[in-house]
């Protein structure tokens, strides 16, 4: 424990609290719900043809259509499925959600980790062989122009209504645009580098290990981060298309019966699992590029930014 | 496996101390030349010529029908304008570029393409941002196979040398500018190649540091006994190191000359005479002073 005196909270002390960057981004949260809730109750009012507001209140959202998400829920666990008679509970919603949720996250791991591994390969391949380059290069930067979701019709005529289907949807996404990254990283290491390995007596493959490797590791952590957040987009699409469970499924029946409710819920869902899993992947990877000179950086922001919090005390 | 190998009897002085003689031109610690100097490291080139292709299609010729033998142990700076062919003419013996014409050979050796035989100290930051500094100095050994612990025997001496010891286990990016160049020339003395060349390292540093670098260089030069080529575009500098200066211009050898001032140069030797007159030849061909010589363009007397 400290015995330093505390000082008293001045003014202007308060004042430059309430402008750091952790308050405002607090300041930010609370100042969008207030505006939500001043659009629900006084500026769009109206009832959909479901008979839900079609703007509903954050209340609304936490109770009914919270609720609500028990009824895609098939019962167990304690909680009764409201399909076959059973009561509308809080446990069957979180069961439901979970449940679709784990189908999700799966789809994702397995098709991100499977694009990744696959554009990473071809990338490094690409970049080493003539050969490859000349085969592979042209079709890859060609099918990168073609719009991922105007494909994923034709993943579900060509995998059905199966797991399958999105797993490679979803990593077909990613491998495109990690083979993209790779090519592009590999071709910007800088020359010195490459000359001073050569100038040491490296062979070719030693230079792939030593040097393009661990040069393209930041480009590989920030190809990772994008295609997660890309993940998600698609695996929102291959669930609305044709999964059989998963969040996009409750989200394309919600849709299908105008349910504004569950729609926002399962989207603010999205949100936070895609800001979750951006974060820890950020977080997980970190230590791949604690050698690089914007982690120094990053460091003292954050050592910045948490000194006008501290302030308070 | 032939791994370098130093002097023993290692400078005990600290970093500060070093940096105190070394601004007077002076290396510290007993001067010992290696033992296992190559026997012959002379660099030959025989009528080489550079020709590079524009994008737009002209042809540009870097150097031309140049000749040009280094002895082993030469300290050789090579001065010259910015674009007159210097960098060239090491990225031909570094085997980073082939000859158009002519050949390049370091012994009785004929070289093609890059070898640990020649090593670089580039003018870019060449340090690896992903290996801590002991890695980086290491690299070389790596890459030739040498094992763990003879690696780090080696890494050691040569970190001692340049005065990173207490930096060893640190990445490059907690490092200035400075120390960063002292890793680049560490790294290359410890892989031991038979010849040296530097590209202008020190250009991007303040004068305070290059003349610390200086003398780190002239240091590792005299307990190794290395072949350099120093590529540099001052020419204090070049009085500084060298035994013998070139001058490059227009991609051909405007003046070759033997520097015979006394070590260490301190600024006694250099405001003598003979400094002073080399000075002005080396000049004129920079075109910085009227008088004897030429300007760029034009053959020695």
């Amino acid at each position: 424990m400290s015995n330093a005196p505390v000082r008293p909270l001045s003014p202007r002390r308060l004042a430059g609290s309430l402008i750091s960057p952790v308050a405002l981004r607090l300041e930010m949260v609370v100042l969008l719900a207030v505006t939500w809730e001043l659009v629900a109750h006084y500026a769009v009012t109206r009832i959909g043809t479901s008979g839900e507001p079609i703007f509903p209140s954050l209340e609304y959202l936490a109770k009914d259509s919270f609720l609500q998400m028990s009824n895609y829920w098939s019962g167990g666990w304690g909680a009764p499925s409201p399909g076959n008679g059973g009561t509308q509970t809080y446990l069957g919603a979180v069961l439901a959600l979970a449940s679709a949720s784990f189908a999700s996250f799966g789809r994702l791991f397995a098709g991100v980790g499977l694009g990744f591994v696959l554009g990473v390969v071809l990338g490094l391949a690409v970049s080493a062989s003539k050969a490859a380059r000349s085969v592979l290069s042209s079709p890859v930067h060609f099918l990168r122009m073609v719009p991922f979701l105007a494909l994923a019709p034709l993943f579900e005529v060509w995998f059905g209504k199966s797991d399958i289907g999105a797993i490679v949807f979803i990593g077909y996404g990613s491998l495109v645009v990690t083979f993209v990254g790779i090519v592009n990283a590999v071709g910007l290491v800088p020359a010195v580098q490459l000359a001073r390995a050569r100038t040491e007596g490296a062979t070719r493959r030693q230079i792939y290990r030593w040097v393009i490797l661990p040069s393209i590791v930041p480009a590989m952590r920030a190809t990772i981060l994008v295609i997660i957040g890309l993940g998600w987009t698609l695996d929102v699409a291959a669930e609305m298309l044709g999964a059989q469970s998963g969040l996009g499924v409750i989200m394309e029946y919600a849709l299908r019966f105008a349910y504004t409710g569950r729609v926002i819920l399962v989207s603010f869902v999205y949100l936070v699992y895609a800001a979750a899993s951006f974060y820890a992947v950020q977080w997980l990877t970190g230590w791949a590029i604690r050698w690089h000179p914007s982690q120094a950086k990053a460091r003292r922001r954050r050592r910045f930014s948490v000194k006008p919090a501290l302030a308070l005390k | 496996m032939k791994t370098a190998r130093i002097s023993s009897q290692k400078s005990e002085d600290s970093d500060s101390s070093q940096a105190a003689n070394i601004s007077a031109g002076r290396t510290t610690g007993a001067l010992q030349s290696l033992g296992d100097r190559a026997p012959n490291a002379d660099v030959r080139l025989d009528a080489v010529s550079v020709t590079f292709m524009r994008s737009n299609g002209d042809r540009v010729t870097a150097i031309e029908n140049v000749d040009l033998t280094v002895k082993t142990g030469e300290l050789l700076c090579v001065i010259g304008r910015s674009g007159e062919g210097k960098t060239t003419l090491l990225n031909v013996v570094a085997g980073l570029v082939e000859p158009s014409e002519g050949r390049v050979l370091v012994g009785e050796r004929e070289i093609h393409g890059t070898g640990a035989d020649r090593g670089v100290i580039f003018q870019g930051d060449a340090v690896y941002p992903w290996m801590r500094v002991a890695d980086n100095v290491g690299f070389g050994l790596r890459v030739k196979g040498v094992r763990r612990p003879e690696r780090e025997r080696v890494v050691d001496e040569y970190l001692e040398l340049v005065g990173l010891s207490h930096v060893a286990k640190s990445w490059p990016r907690e490092l200035s500018g400075g120390m960063r160049s002292r890793v680049a020339v560490a790294s290359v003395f410890a892989n031991d190649p038979e010849v040296l060349l530097a590209d202008e390292p020190f250009g991007a540093l303040d004068y305070v540091t290059r003349r610390r670098l200086q003398g780190v260089m002239l240091d590792l030069w005299q307990r190794t006994g290395k072949t350099i080529l120093f590529v540099t575009h001052d020419v204090e500098e070049a009085l500084l190191l060298a035994t013998r200066i070139i001058v490059v211009g227009g991609g051909h050898v405007l003046d070759d000359r033997p520097v015979n001032l006394a070590r260490p140069r301190d600024e006694e030797v250099l405001a003598s005479s003979e400094a002073v007159e080399t000075r002005r030849r080396l000049l004129s061909y920079l075109g910085l002073e009227p008088g004897a010589g030429s300007a760029v363009g034009q053959t020695n007397e």
